[in-house]
């Protein structure tokens, strides 16, 4: 416990601890996030989102990125059942999607799946509102 | 092919002539009879001068060739495959959005009409939107959006085929010269073919129609494409 409290007092935010909520950017779950159960060793960890359809897996610190959500008092090597509980009843999949970040993402996601012409038309958009934009700052 | 047994796709047991010496075709009666050829003698008498020579002398009619090569070169034979028809990419309908590649009308979106018997794709600007004529374009140099103009119930003249943008042929030798200048002028430019823009209007009238029936469509086609920073064409949605 005393450990514990040194690390609040640490100038970083987001640890890897049981119930850190991250997001994976590689391998089939790619861009969906999960849930750390159990630190295996300073490389991987077990991580599971069962409403996320991730299995539980073992999975590289490489290739994930913490995010500032985390589930509160999750015992260690909590099994999916009750992972999906506490993910239902803290609703930390709605609050991720709520974040800028994923909303950021999905945006990103959005623009990239635009064709020749729906691009063309976010193009013209962009003028329309850059228009009403300028002429607004000019009458103020 | 029957007769040579495959060791391996494509690779039969006999050679070509192996395999059509087997087939023996030509043991088969012949069926036409060959015209003969009227007889050339190999020699003619002519006359020649000087006493001692005899007055007479048979030469070959026709002279022996005064070079012939020190090696027996080998005819090529004649290939017998022909070039398949041009496959349509699939992404490429009537109607179809495409970017053109190449050309002095790089960068430009236009519409694809059809396929033309030689696997060139017809397409046009509308020249009244984007200025691109009715013009042949290979497919390799286009990128096909799935952007599509509704060209149902479009009925294209016939008479518009590879035909129809074939250069006239000029007959005779012209100098250079000719081909500029003219009483030490500079050649005036032809006027384009009436009958060729009265075509152009027609065939655009239907897609203009189509075209305008879609919002920002029209200014769509008049914009050209380019690419930003950060853009790659093989990562992009088209």
């Amino acid at each position: 416990m005393e450990a514990w409290t040194n690390l609040r007092d640490s100038n970083f935010q987001r640890f890897v601890e049981v119930g850190r909520v991250v997001l994976l950017s590689s391998g089939p779950s790619a861009g969906k996030i999960a849930v750390i159960a159990e630190i295996i060793d300073h490389n991987r960890a077990i991580i599971d989102g069962p409403t996320t359809s991730v299995p539980r897996q073992s999975f590289p610190y490489r290739h994930l990125s913490l995010t500032p959500l985390r589930l509160t008092n999750l015992p260690r090597g909590a099994g999916s059942g009750v992972i999906r509980k506490q993910l239902e009843k803290e609703c930390t999949v709605a609050k991720w999607d709520n974040s800028s970040w994923a909303k950021k993402r999905a945006a990103a996601q959005k623009r990239r799946s635009l064709n020749d012409f729906a691009r063309f038309e976010v193009m013209l958009a962009k003028k329309a509102r850059r228009d009403v934009v300028r002429k607004a700052l000019a009458k103020a | 092919m029957a007769r040579s047994r495959q060791l391996a796709p494509g690779i039969g047991r006999f050679s070509r002539s192996q395999a059509a010496a087997r087939r023996g075709l030509y043991k088969g009666t012949k069926k036409s009879e060959k015209p003969t050829p009227a007889e050339v003698l190999a020699t003619k008498e002519v006359q020649v001068g000087g006493e001692k020579n005899g007055s007479t002398r048979l030469v070959p009619t026709s002279k022996a060739p005064r070079y012939y090569p020190a090696e027996d070169v080998r005819q090529p034979k004649k290939s017998r495959k022909s070039p398949n028809p041009t496959k349509l990419r699939p992404s490429i309908v009537p109607g179809s959005v495409l970017i053109l590649l190449a050309g002095r009308f790089r960068g430009k979106r236009v519409v694809f009409l059809k396929q033309l018997d030689s696997g060139l794709l017809l397409v046009t600007g509308p020249y009244k939107i984007n200025g691109v004529p009715l013009r042949r374009v290979n497919q390799a140099y286009v990128i096909a959006t799935s952007t599509k103009v509704d060209l149902d119930g479009f009925k294209l003249d016939p008479k518009i085929n590879d035909a129809y943008f074939a250069k006239a042929a000029v007959k005779g030798a012209t100098s250079a010269e000719a081909e500029f200048f003219e009483e030490g002028k500079p050649k005036l430019k032809e006027p384009f073919p009436e009958a060729k823009s009265v075509d152009q209007k027609g065939v655009d009238k239907a897609v203009i129609l189509a075209v305008q029936k879609q919002a920002n469509l029209a200014k769509y086609l008049k914009a050209t494409f380019g690419l930003t920073k950060g853009q790659f064409p093989h990562q992009m949605v088209f």
